[in-house]
């Protein structure tokens, strides 16, 4: 049993092992050798690709993510809490029709909001800053989150709340004390989630970004790589690894709640 | 009531996370758009009244937006000629905007409709037609004949590519026409005494291809992406066999369904008799610099744009020469392309005086001494005859480079169609392209399909 599912880990891990060993390679060497190990080891591309070309060097876009990522994170997870409680818990007006017009965001293809989007942040003058994506995720403009969440909180018991109302906690506390703590797991998935989506997300920033020295990562791995011109393969993955790497521990931090978090909700991406 | 304080404070909370995330980050970023206000502003000066700019801090300070794609080559050249450009010229501000290909087209168009485009912009010669009937897109070189030398740009280009109803919308950083770039080292058997390989017609290159495959299993005379089959072999039959262009500009089409089938025959010629690598295995790779086979020298040449072939060698260590393409015996033109490589353009929306100081700055970017020998070939082959002379002065181009070159201006060829890159007619192509390559059609029907979907696809492009 063991044997087989250390098997399948390798062909599912192949790729990024590779990735990581081709980093150490010679440039002519990637294309056209398939072993997994380079013949001769070289931290070349590490240390042409931190460098960077274009006058940027590498750890600016790493910062540049970073700066990007971490505010949006909170702010969803802050934003998607609040909304998602607000949904589970009160009855108002309108609430069917919030609720539709939620969920009907959620089906709208990202084309078809990109220009009108574009637009309005220009207007605003948001343009070559990272506001476009802290508003967004502050106003839970990501209803996949939202989502989420709610189906957890309704979950929870109302008799839980019940118990903290009638020793005197409010609405405010109700949500901090009782829910919250309940919900760490789904929480850190849709944290995890939207860390992963935005790290890696190249349209957006694209589009809002068009200084070089604010690109994130995902913009700046690309800046090389272009089909007329040499193209040195070995500081891309190299830098790629780089890029990586914060992923891959916090996921490996996370693990713990991320299970939990998709087996309770059911969710399946 | 709690329920309504709780839904203010909820609000409430909202908006000062909101509001500290606008500001803590980093100052920088909070900056960024204030910046682009004030170019804005010192426009609407500018545009209403000269003098008033005066009352700004900053005197004369005028800031172009110029936008490109590329690779680390291209954008460290760039960089440096702007920064040459700047310090010859106080008083102007070159803000560049450089990304990789993958998204600058929707990136552009996206800008365009919400009037934000950059001052300047690269653009590719297929999409020319597209966004000039945006209307919005391009102002006219013409108007700014003073600031900028047009004549350096040979005439048949100008006329053929840049002028669209008189007025000169785009201008070209380099030129390209389709050469084969062929491997001395593995065709050596086939070369003559001065190591030229002699391929005038498709029969010479079939024969010579099944030699080779024959000789070496592993071997195949070509390859190329998927781009490259249609264009650089395809096609050129195609055009050779009718002597016309593919897709004319009026919406109609240079080629009958029997020519066509014809040509597909031809073309298949190169997969059946196993002349070019397999075609499955051959779109694997999105360029001849990740294919194996052409880095490990088991490919006998490929058919490229003269400008790439530094490129495509590099780092490899085998002899290489050029020759032209191939052709049928009885044929006029050669097919091959030979048109501008990359464009520029400047803004409509933007005002007098900034497009005064675009043109003025890329009459220094195209057609200078000084930005050619820092520019180098990094966007392909100068379209302009100033800045090719200051290369070829300067021993700047290298042999293969030059060669191909003269190989391409000494072929007779037809101009590319307006439309023959738009992305929709382009679409139809591959598709039959593929569906013959793979047998799923046969060339016959491929060729009576392909012909009534282009031109619908063309009855739907001309109704604009």
């Amino acid at each position: 049993m063991y044997l087989i599912v250390t098997l399948a880990a390798v062909i599912v891990g192949y790729p990024l092992l590779w990735l990581f060993f081709a980093a150490f390679k010679e440039n002519s060497e990637i294309f056209t050798s398939i072993r997994l190990l380079p013949e001769d080891f070289t931290v070349e591309g590490f240390l042409n690709g931190w460098k960077s070309t274009a006058a940027v060097p590498f750890s600016t876009f790493l910062i540049n993510s970073c700066k990007m990522v971490i505010p949006t994170v909170l702010l969803t997870v802050g934003s998607a809490c609040l909304v998602a409680y607000g949904f589970a818990r009160f009855e108002f007006k309108g609430k069917k029709l919030l609720f539709t017009a939620m969920l009907s965001t959620m089906m709208l293809p990202n084309t078809v909001i990109m220009i009108p989007r574009y637009i309005l942040f220009n207007e605003f003058g948001w343009l070559n800053s990272y506001l476009p994506f802290y508003v967004m995720a502050a106003l839970a403009a990501n209803p996949f989150f939202t989502y989420l969440l709610l189906q957890f909180f309704r979950g929870i018991p109302k008799d839980l709340d019940e118990a903290a109302y009638i020793d005197g906690a409010g609405r405010w506390k109700i949500l901090t004390k009782v829910i919250l703590p309940l919900a760490k797991a789904p929480i850190v998935s849709a944290a995890l989630f939207q860390t992963v989506w935005t790290w890696n997300d190249f349209f957006n920033p694209l589009l809002y970004i068009d200084r070089v020295k604010s690109y994130p990562v995902s913009l700046g791995l690309r800046l090389a790589i272009d089909a007329d011109s040499v193209v040195n393969w070995n500081s891309i993955i190299a830098m790629s690894c780089v890029s990586l790497l914060p992923v891959i521990i916090l996921f490996v931090c996370m693990q713990k709640y991320f299970v939990q978090g998709i087996a309770t909700t059911g969710m399946k991406t | 009531m709690r329920k309504r304080g709780l839904a203010v404070l909820m609000a409430a909370v909202l908006g000062t996370t909101l509001a500290a995330c606008g500001n803590t980050p980093d100052s920088k970023t909070t900056k960024a758009p204030e910046n682009t206000v004030k170019t804005t502003e010192e426009r609407t000066t500018e545009d209403g009244n000269d003098k008033t700019s005066e009352a700004g801090g900053q005197e004369g300070e005028l800031s172009l937006r110029f936008s490109w794609w590329g690779g680390d080559a291209r954008h460290e050249a760039t960089l440096k000629a702007i920064e040459v450009y700047e310090k010859a010229n106080p008083g102007i501000k070159i803000e560049p905007e450089y990304s990789s290909f993958s998204g600058y087209y929707e990136k552009l168009v996206t800008q365009l409709a919400s009037g934000n485009a950059p001052d300047i912009f690269q653009v590719d010669q297929g999409w020319v037609a597209e966004l000039y009937a945006r209307g919005d897109a391009f102002a006219d070189f013409s108007d700014y004949k003073d600031s900028i030398d047009l004549a350096q740009i040979p005439e048949s280009m100008m006329t053929d590519y840049c002028t669209i109803d008189g007025q000169v919308m785009v201008l070209p950083f380099g030129y390209n026409g389709t050469v084969f770039l062929y491997n001395k080292t593995l065709l050596a058997d086939w070369c003559d005494a001065e190591g030229n390989l002699e391929v005038k017609t498709w029969d010479d290159f079939l024969e010579i291809g099944k030699a080779l495959h024959e000789k070496d299993p592993e071997s195949y005379m070509t390859t190329a992406v998927t781009d490259g089959y249609l264009r650089y072999i395809l096609k050129p039959m195609l055009e050779q066999i009718t002597g016309k262009i593919d897709v004319q500009d009026d919406f109609t089409l240079g080629f009958g369904p029997e020519e066509l089938a014809k040509a597909y025959d031809s073309f298949m010629k190169i997969f059946t008799e196993q002349v070019s690598q397999p075609y499955e295995e051959a779109v694997l790779y999105d360029s001849m610099q990740n294919n194996p086979l052409w880095l490990n020298g088991k490919i006998g040449g490929i058919f490229l744009f003269f400008s790439n072939i530094d490129t495509e060698i590099a780092g490899l260590d085998y002899d290489y020469g050029v020759t032209a393409m191939p052709m049928f015996q009885d044929a006029k033109v050669s097919g091959q392309e030979c048109c501008p490589s990359l464009m520029v353009a400047i803004n409509k929306n933007i005002d007098g005086a900034h497009k005064k100081a675009a043109a003025e700055f890329l009459d220094w970017f195209i057609n200078s001494e000084e930005a050619s020998l820092i520019l180098g070939t990094v966007r392909g082959v100068p379209g302009s005859a100033s800045a090719l002379e200051a290369l070829e002065k300067n021993g700047m181009l290298s042999d293969l480079m030059s060669q191909g070159i003269k190989i391409s201006n000494d072929t007779l060829s037809l101009k590319n169609g307006a439309y023959e890159l738009n992305a929709s007619v382009k679409a139809v192509f591959v598709e039959y392209m593929e569906k013959v390559i793979y047998g799923v059609s046969s060339p016959e029907d491929a060729a009576q399909g392909m012909t009534e979907d282009l031109e619908s696809v063309l009855a739907e492009l001309g109704k604009k």
